[in-house]
């Protein structure tokens, strides 16, 4: 079995929050998470707002720092690197983030936005630069060039813009990709042809992607494995196919279930969604953090924190049977 | 970025004060310009010698002025030493020579003189020459004006206020037959048609005519000789007036101009520019960089400016460009640093900042060109807005008397006149000439600004 | 009981003439919910806006017949409209509207507060039916008194649900509601939309970009493409046998958890409302399209739906 690219250990992201004089508390946005991923492999992060997923996607880019554990990346760990190994990191990994307005400088022509990165990173030949831009172009389909090169974001639609913004990701040929919920913001009808040009892409450049996102019937297209992730824990990890056709955490099983498909049926029954909100990240239940929401709770939830376990190979789930 | 600077300009300058803010400063430009030719340097440098502007009279209103009047006021007529023709013969035998000298001049005019002048040069061996000099009125009357000896080889005769002019004058006016007046003005007196109140200007008539001046000389050497320049001082002068010093106030205004503008413009550029990019910098490195920035900012924005320079100015001399320095160190942080600082802070959350560090980009060129380029137009609005305040700052320090006492500003022009009781004596064209330049100037750039502002804040609200 | 024809909203723009809204007609029976489905800019919004008569100050053309019980609301004077109609007959739960709660106010007066507009009740009716309001939104009554930022998402917006039936509507036009929301608090606020469709006999004017989500709640569809509606019709039918290719591709480009369709996606984006290309507005982007597409289609009924197409156009 191959080294994972990426190999998280027990990642806790803790933001500190000031209240008056007392100790400090904080709030837990990743609370130990180990998640590997495998070179050329998709791992798709779900979860909803206050999960961490995003939280967890930045800081393995080191956009966010760490609280503890580490992040081996090729088997160096990322938390500890100094700022020459950094530059070089930040060369192998990107971004793709959620919005594609707010993530392009509205002051930079889309060719100077996509080969900026190639300044930063010393390709100091301007006929150099430009032809690795228009090849970036032609990779994200944004042809012909003339017609996109010189136009300012404002000018391009959402889903044009994402592929400006996947262009930029791509131009330093990174080897690990973290994709922020990168069509959440897209309308339906180009949602898919954004992710299947994502999944072109790493099957061209052999590169791993981190998937973050909320909306877990995407997660078919274009990943391999799906995480679930809960209050900043990780309560499920499988195969896609396995993990939706028979998921084994109660939350995993409320997320599937809260999700329509389109069919006319639906109007006439009501869904079978646990109520209340994800727990105050400063101040979490005790033991199993869903165990407010959850219709199977058993009385050992709420005191006994459970653990990731491994019930078949390959298939991980925080829930004691 | 070029282009949409060309856009902006575009938009800024069709607007209606954007339109009237350029033919304001288009005008104000072109009399910088025309400084250079119509004025050269010189004479500004003489701007503070006397004697280059000995021939202009002084406090003379401004020639169109006589429009205003609606009378034909004088202007200055000056009967040089080649418009005198002269005479001379020796009589041998007693060793005298008669040197006399006549010229003439027309004067139409509905006003009197303001003042009469006489400068005599004269070269002489042993003994002081004689002179007599004789106003020959085109009524047919004559007046001696000054019978006297020629002690210097040049002699300045302020006729107006000479004694013995003034006793000959009043002599002349009773033998005229007139009253008495109250004070005895030569250059009234000696221009007024005959009559019962020749020395009231409020109740005479001005004589209008051919005047001749006849200078008689006796001297006792063959070799000595004289010239002469006779000055009828008009009450108007040229498109500004002069002031007390006989200094033609164009210049003035007309030098003030670059001056204005360049003060006003550096300063404006300088401390807006700075203060910008210290606010920028505080936020960017944040924690105590950002403290001690602010802090020592509200110290300078407390600092009262003004009493601050004038104490200085009292102790030390000061030339312009100290002053200028002074203002500047005065101003390197303010208003802007505060407002640059909360830009930078609001650019800095925007997602393509941190999209830059996931690239590489180092802090130093994030700053550089993300975060400053979206300053600038903030910045520009702000120069244009500053620069009145400038100008109007050079002026008021220049009137206190506290500016460059050498160059001609249009604030110094303000406080010589207020020195100079221009207020009280009517001079208006002293003082309202300097402060409508000084008024238009920064309405100008109040215009530009306003139009500027229009168009740089809707960029940023439709974003 | 609600009757739309030839609508139309058309916006008057530096440059031109926007058709947010072209001539729409559809109809809302009373206790049933009509969705109205579309992507950005389609005029789906405008549309709602129409029947509120929210109209901006650059309206050009606003004409149209709304049928509310017999009675034409586009003949009602301004007042006459805001004083019978206006949240009293139709309200609204705008789209982002959860994030417009005024944050100095309680959320308690501000649920309150259209009521306290609209009609003259006095302070203690209002408080009542205020807290009436909280209880079928399921929000507990100490919601009133928390300012907006003390509640989560789903919370603000039961709130601002409360708000939109405070006055007692017979009818509530749904614009987004669940947008920004996460997944299971989405399935509760439509389980609650379900609910009170029961329970008070609402009729709901659903207005979604997600065609899945409409099914939560639609007995008719009408989908929406550029200020037209290209095809209308019973739930069923529309979701089973969509005629008009516009709809076949968003229901194909809908990417589904439980079954394993290969999705697909609409190449281009959708037209500028300023200048909607000439005949049938879908046509630089259908597969299906013909020479004849450069005229107007016209209205065709095929098997229950009314569909704008020349695939199905009578010859």
């Amino acid at each position: 079995m191959p080294e994972p690219i990426l190999d998280v250990r027990n990642l806790k992201v803790y933001f500190p929050i000031r209240k008056r004089l007392s100790k400090p508390t904080y709030v837990k946005a990743v609370d130990d998470v180990s998640l590997t991923l495998n070179e050329a492999e998709t791992v798709a992060v779900v979860g909803e707002s206050g999960s961490g997923k995003t939280t967890f996607g930045k800081c393995c880019l080191r956009l966010v720092e760490p609280h503890s554990g580490q992040i081996l990346y090729r088997g160096k760990d990322i938390t500890k690197l100094n700022s020459k190994e950094l530059l070089w990191y930040r060369r192998e990994a990107q971004i793709v983030y959620q919005d594609p307005f707010s993530s392009l400088n509205p002051f930079f022509t889309i060719r100077r936005t996509i080969e900026e990165p190639l300044i930063v990173h010393g390709v100091h030949s301007g006929p150099e630069r430009n032809k690795m831009v228009e090849a970036a172009l032609e990779d994200v389909k944004l042809t012909p060039i003339e017609s996109f090169a010189e136009k300012y974001p404002h000018m391009l639609s959402g889903g044009q813009r994402q592929r400006v913004a996947i262009a930029r990701a791509m131009i330093l040929s990174p080897k690990f990709v973290v994709a922020d919920e990168p069509v959440s913001m897209l309308d339906a009808s180009v949602r898919v042809e954004i992710l299947y040009l994502l999944r072109q892409l790493q099957e061209e450049h052999r590169i791993s992607f981190l998937y973050i996102t909320h909306d877990i019937a995407t997660v078919k297209y274009f990943s391999e494995r799906l995480a679930i992730m809960y209050a900043g824990k990780l309560v499920e990890l499988g195969p896609i196919r396995d993990v939706i056709s028979e998921p084994l955490h109660p939350y995993t099983q409320s997320l599937i279930e809260a999700i329509p498909d389109p069919d006319p049926q639906n109007r006439f029954s009501l869904r079978r969604v646990p109520g209340g909100e994800p727990p105050d990240p400063t101040d979490p239940p005790e033991g199993c953090r869903f165990n407010p929401r959850c219709h199977v709770a058993r009385p050992e939830c709420r005191s006994q924190e459970p653990q990731l376990q491994e019930v078949k190979p390959g298939r991980f789930v925080a829930c004691p049977p | 970025m070029s282009r949409s600077l060309k856009q902006t300009a575009r938009e800024v300058f069709t607007s209606k004060s954007g339109f009237t803010a350029l033919v304001i400063l288009a005008g104000i430009l072109c009399l910088s310009a025309a400084a250079q030719f119509y004025v050269p340097f010189e004479t500004v440098d003489k701007w503070n010698s006397p004697q280059f502007w000995q021939g202009l009279p002084r406090l003379a209103a401004p020639s169109w002025s006589s429009l205003l009047a609606g009378k034909n006021l004088p202007q200055t007529i000056l009967v040089e030493k080649m418009d005198f023709l002269k005479y001379s013969y020796i009589i041998e035998q007693i060793g005298v020579k008669y040197i006399t000298l006549v010229g003439q001049f027309e004067y139409a005019y509905d006003g009197f003189p303001s003042e009469l002048a006489a400068v005599v040069e004269a070269t002489y061996g042993g003994d002081q020459p004689l002179m007599n000099i004789r106003l020959e009125r085109p009524d047919g009357t004559n007046v001696t004006l000054v019978n006297t000896a020629i002690s210097n080889p040049t002699s300045y005769l302020y006729l107006s206020v000479d004694s013995e002019t003034k006793a000959r004058t009043l002599d002349f006016l009773k033998s005229a037959g007139s009253n008495e007046p109250k004070a005895v003005y030569p250059e009234v007196v000696l221009f007024a048609a005959k009559g019962a109140n020749m020395g009231d200007p409020s109740m005479n008539s001005v004589l209008k005519g051919t005047y001749r001046i006849r200078i008689d000389v006796t001297t006792t050497g063959s070799r000595d000789d004289v010239d002469a320049e006779f000055r009828v001082y008009g009450q108007v002068y040229g498109l500004a007036g002069t002031d007390s010093k006989r200094r033609d106030l164009l210049v003035g205004l007309v030098w003030g101009a670059p001056i204005a503008l360049a003060f006003g413009l550096s300063a404006a550029i300088l401390t807006s520019v700075f203060q910008a990019l210290m606010g920028s910098l505080s936020a960017w490195y944040g924690g105590v960089v950002d403290e001690i920035t602010q802090r020592v900012t509200d110290i300078y924005m407390i600092l009262p400016f003004l009493p601050i320079l004038i104490t200085v100015s009292v102790v030390y001399r000061i030339d312009i460009l100290t002053l200028l320095s002074m203002v500047v160190i005065l101003s390197l942080l303010g208003g802007m640093t505060k407002t640059a600082r909360s830009m930078t802070l609001q650019v800095m959350t925007e997602q393509y900042i941190e999209a830059a560090t996931s690239y590489g980009a180092s802090r130093r060129r994030i700053l550089l060109y993300y975060i400053m380029p979206r300053l600038v137009p903030y910045i520009v609005a702000n120069i244009v807005l500053a620069v009145p305040a400038f100008v109007f700052l050079e002026a008021a320090l220049s009137l206190l008397g506290l500016g460059d006492p050498r160059v001609p500003t249009w604030g110094k022009i303000i406080g010589d006149a207020h020195a100079g009781g221009a207020a009280i004596h009517g001079l208006w064209w002293w003082i309202l000439l300097p402060s409508a330049l000084i008024i238009l100037t920064a309405a100008a750039f109040a215009f530009l600004g306003y139009a500027l502002d229009r168009v740089v804040n809707p960029r940023l609200r439709e974003r | 009981m609600l009757n739309v024809s030839s609508l139309k909203l058309y916006y008057q723009v530096r440059g031109g003439t926007v058709k947010a809204v072209d001539e729409i007609d559809f109809n809302l029976e009373k206790g049933r919910t009509v969705a109205i489905v579309g992507e950005s800019g389609c005029g789906k919004s405008s549309t709602a806006n129409a029947i509120l008569r929210l109209l901006p100050r650059n309206v050009n053309t606003y004409t149209g017949k709304v049928l509310l019980q017999g009675r034409d609301l586009m003949e009602m004077k301004d007042d006459e409209f805001r004083r019978e109609v206006a949240w009293k007959k139709i309200s609204m739960v705008f789209q982002g509207a959860m994030n417009s709660l005024n944050p100095v106010l309680k959320v308690g007066d501000q649920v309150a507060e259209p009521l306290i507009v609209h009609s003259s009740a006095s302070k203690a009716e209002a408080a009542k039916r205020m807290s009436e309001a909280l209880q079928l939104v399921r929000l507990p009554s100490s919601a009133a008194q928390r300012y907006p930022h003390e509640l989560s998402g789903g919370m603000k917006q039961r709130a601002v649900i409360a708000m939109s039936l405070i006055a007692n509507p017979e009818i509530v036009i749904l614009d987004e509601p669940t947008s920004a929301l996460d997944v299971i608090t989405q399935a509760n606020i439509m389980n609650t939309l379900k609910t009170l469709r029961k329970e008070l006999g609402l009729s709901y004017i659903f207005i979604t970009h997600d065609l899945a989500l409409a099914s939560e709640l639609a007995d008719s569809l009408a989908v929406m493409y550029a200020g037209k509606i290209v095809e209308y019709g019973a739930a069923e039918g529309m979701y089973t046998d969509p005629k008009h290719p516009y709809t076949q591709k968003l229901l194909e480009s809908v990417p589904t958890l439980r079954t394993d369709k290969k999705p697909g996606f609409i190449p281009g984006a959708p037209p500028d409302l300023f200048n909607p290309p000439a005949g049938c507005r879908f046509q630089p982007r259908c597969p299906y399209a013909m020479e004849v597409c450069g005229q107007e289609p016209p209205a065709a009924e095929v098997d229950g739906h009314r569909v704008l197409c020349w695939l199905h156009a009578k010859r």
